[in-house]
């Protein structure tokens, strides 16, 4: 009798009926609905005037993710990266995010630009406030300067 | 007693978008029957005490706002429904000392944190004046610990010391308030389905409805079951000196260059007069470190006692010895290079699972930072983040959606992360082990290549010197022992008095397991036997007042293991009739009440949002009004919130002294102020 026949033979003289149930499966902790709102209301709410272009809001939220992008952000902005090191990729999960909190009444999007609506910056407000939570993102955005200008965002997606 | 908590008064305060509304309600000591219509509200006010005190987490785990809709969303007010844009319950209440505090929290505000609690020390709701106010923190970790914890300051101002318990993961943690109070008030849509229904198991702490029973009952049990917790701390305690102790010894035996014979291993072994006695080899043969010093000491000088030989006489000698030592040094490199290779291999696993562990840390951290964004994303994207559902298609989204379609939720995965955490860092902790080992015997090789290299030299020197001289390898042999036996004597005394230190430890440690063995073999004590028959005399003599009819009152027993009423050794929790079930729970709870209120951890309040479930007779409701009225005048303090009609609730009392709070029909119990 042949492995599989055992098993066959097993499960056929068992009585009972086997159900097979997907397994809850570990998820990196960017990936949480709620981290990601709010993630995305606190890098809009360091935006002049609360608002970000896309492409630039996109610069920030991949940086945000690794402490190796973050440091490698950070670098280029002390003007001491090199110029071969420096790939920012778009992470395509951001569009699906922005939809969801556009939809939750937290930001706007329009003309290529977010902004922050009354929700998400009480939601943003709190999260500045408390010590505890996203202290490493938090610490990256204060590392950067506020004001980044559109010349600046240019030089860094295309190498200007 | 000295635990108590007396409610004084409770006060709601809501604004809307419209006028002012709520209600301030006072509360007496004895008894105090709450009126109100069925769904005019009654069950806020109790509720709004729970969630006053933080402790809504004994209803469920999760931090959602346990209060009504009229609290948080929309509000009725002559029959218009308005807006909530801000609420706030203060709830004023004394301890046993008579000190009085009033404690405010707000249910719904735009820049207030619902996880803080202000306490105002004094009566702010009944006396309106300047106190003193400070500002605590419930639902998050620490809140029971913490010196800003708001649970730490109410456990304080109660007068109970919540004792450390300990958990199923074999850690400890204090007893928590959201663990006994359900011994205090019963709410009304859970909390009637059986006997403790609300006991929150989700803390982790092992037989919880046990150890709360025991502190409320004050019982004796419980402090053994804190002295075996005790020992076993002590124990643990000793077991770690001894790893330290025998670590020294160990070390010492390096650095005399001596070998432990027999070495000891666990604890409960103790030390044995054969066992870690140091040895050295004199001449091939093991000797112990005494013999061996006295030994030395001879052959050191019978060498100075002769002149030293001659470089012809001791040449032939020299030269096979030589050659020996030489092959010797050669094997101690090889191996010593191929030690080095496997350390090498550790320090980059090292590496690795430091990153490793690194990476998952930070995981950890936005787990935990999502637990706490999806508490505050809540108050605005309610429908995202707390159930799950699309703004706008109203369907099903759920984290990481895509890249799983079986995420775990947030508790599960920080779980989760923190076993991996774990698991990494006892493989780092192996690792780094082994490299310390191989360190060691590295250590050790390269030493001993030391002394072979220096006699080699001196070997080689003497050979090459004139035929007359001295021999330079016989000097040197001289001074090598004379170095060796300094150290010998050097490192005897810490080596013996290292090893009678361990004998001592071990001896303190067995004391210490028997007391331990002893306290396991106990039963239960006869005081906590005469508690146990007065819970088990009110529960019978009370069934008997309510009409208990499922069977004989004289035959329902408390266990004196779990402390729940059994019939013929089985739980009462299951066979009776849904009526029966309501009169078990009165008589329970208010039986713990008279007991524990002597010397327990009880605080003399109960509060029963509407017991009058299931039909329950107009007899027996009778009769609970009747007893809890009777009881109530010998101190402390009965809730009830009921919707019977007043005039057959005002019969039912006939006699009996109370404090009535009556909201009259067809009034809500939230209307406008002033």
């Amino acid at each position: 009798m042949t492995r599989v026949q055992e098993l066959e033979d097993y499960f056929e003289n068992l009585g009972g009926r086997s159900v097979f149930a997907p397994r809850p499966q570990n998820i990196p902790g960017d990936r949480r609905l709620a981290w990601r709102t709010g993630a995305v209301c606190v890098v809009l709410s360091r935006g002049r005037s609360k608002t970000l272009a896309l492409d630039h809001l996109s610069v920030l939220w991949w940086a945000m993710l690794s402490p190796a992008t973050r440091e490698l952000l950070s670098r280029w902005f002390a003007g001491q990266a090199r110029p071969d090191e420096l790939l920012v990729r778009y992470d395509p999960s951001l569009s699906v995010t922005l939809d969801l909190a556009q939809g939750a009444g937290l930001i706007s999007v329009s003309d290529g630009k977010a902004r922050l609506l009354a929700p998400g910056i009480v939601l943003a407000e709190h999260i500045w406030s408390d010590e505890s939570v996203m202290s490493e993102e938090k610490a990256f955005l204060r590392s950067i300067p506020a004001g980044i200008t559109q010349t600046r965002m240019r030089q860094l997606l295309e190498w200007r | 007693m000295t635990t108590r908590l007396t409610l004084r008064a409770l006060s709601l305060e809501i604004q809307t978008e419209g006028p002012r509304v709520g209600r301030t309600i006072r509360f007496n000591e004895g008894l105090n029957i709450l009126r109100a219509d069925n769904t005019s509200g009654k069950s806020t006010a109790l509720q709004s005490i729970i969630f006053a005190l933080g402790l809504e987490g004994m209803l469920s785990p999760n931090r959602q706002v346990p209060l009504p809709h009229s609290m948080t969303d929309s509000v009725v007010v002559d029959d218009d429904e308005v807006a909530v844009s801000e609420s706030l319950v203060r709830l004023e209440f004394a301890n046993a000392s008579g000190e009085i505090v009033t404690v405010a929290r707000a249910a719904k505000s735009p820049s207030r944190n619902r996880n803080l609690i202000s306490v105002q020390y004094g009566p702010a709701i009944t006396a309106v004046g300047e106190y003193e106010n400070r500002e605590y923190y419930v639902r998050r970790q620490g809140a029971a610990q913490n010196e800003a914890g708001f649970h730490r300051f109410l456990a304080d101002f109660l007068g109970l010391s919540l004792p450390r318990v300990s958990r199923h993961d074999g850690s400890e943690s204090p007893l928590y308030l959201e663990t006994i109070f359900p011994y205090f008030y019963v709410e009304q849509k859970h909390g009637w389905n059986g006997l403790q229904a609300r006991m929150p198991s989700y803390l982790g702490i092992r037989d919880v409805a046990r150890r709360s029973a025991e502190f409320v009952l004050g019982l004796e049990a419980f402090d053994v079951v804190l002295q075996k917790q005790r020992l076993a701390s002590t124990l643990a305690e000793l077991e770690n000196e001894w790893q330290l102790k025998s670590q020294e010894l160990h070390d010492n035996a390096r650095a005399a260059v001596v070998v432990l014979q027999n070495p000891h291993r666990r604890i409960s072994e103790g030390i044995a007069e054969h066992q870690s006695v140091p040895m050295l080899s004199i001449d091939g043969a093991w000797v112990a470190m005494a013999p061996a010093i006295e030994r030395l000491t001879w052959q050191l000088t019978q060498m100075e006692r002769d002149e030293v030989r001659s470089v012809g006489t001791v040449a032939s000698e020299l030269e096979r010895s030589l050659a020996e030592k030489e092959a010797s040094l050669q094997r101690n490199v090889a191996i010593a290079a191929g030690l080095r290779q496997e350390a090498a291999e550790l320090g980059r696993q090292v590496q690795q699972l430091d990153e490793r562990i690194a990476a998952l840390e930070d995981d950890l951290r936005r787990h935990r930072d999502s637990e706490v964004l999806e508490n505050y994303g809540a108050a605005h994207s309610h429908a995202m983040l707390a159930d799950h559902r699309c703004p706008t298609c109203h369907q099903e989204v759920s984290d990481g959606a895509d890249i799983s379609t079986h995420a775990m939720s947030i508790a599960e995965n920080i779980e989760f992360i923190r076993r991996q955490i774990t698991v990494f860092r006892g493989s780092r902790a192996d690792a780094a082990r082994v490299a310390a080992t191989i360190a060691a015997r590295l250590e050790s090789l390269a030493s001993e290549s030391r002394d072979l290299r220096s006699q080699i030299r001196a070997g080689r020197q003497t050979l090459v010197s004139a035929t007359g001289a001295p021999a330079i390898s016989e000097i040197e042999s001289r001074l090598r022992l004379r170095q060796r036996l300094e150290s010998l004597e050097l490192y005897a005394g810490a080596l013996e008095s290292t090893r009678s230190e361990l004998v001592g430890i071990a001896a303190r440690w067995a004391t210490q397991k028997a007391a331990l063995r002893e306290l396991d073999a106990q039963n239960g004590s006869e005081n906590d036997d005469a508690k146990l028959r007065r819970v088990e005399r009110s529960v019978r003599d009370q069934l008997r007042l309510y009409q208990f009819d499922s069977l004989n009152p004289e035959m329902v027993d408390i266990d004196r293991e779990t402390y729940r009423p059994t019939n013929e050794g089985f739980d009462l929790g299951f066979d009776l009739s849904a009526s029966d079930m309501i009169r078990l729970i009165w008589a329970y709870l208010l039986a713990f009440k008279e007991v524990g209120r002597v010397d327990g951890g009880h605080l003399d309040l109960l509060i029963f949002d509407e017991p009058r479930q299931q039909e329950a007779a107009h007899e027996s409701y009778e009769a609970l009004l009747q007893y809890t009225a009777r009881r109530a005048q010998n101190g402390g303090q009965i809730v009830i919130a009921t919707s019977e009609p007043e005039p057959s609730l005002l019969d039912m009392l006939t006699g009996a002294t109370y404090h009535l709070i009556n909201i009259p029909e067809g009034q809500r119990l939230l209307v406008p102020f002033g």
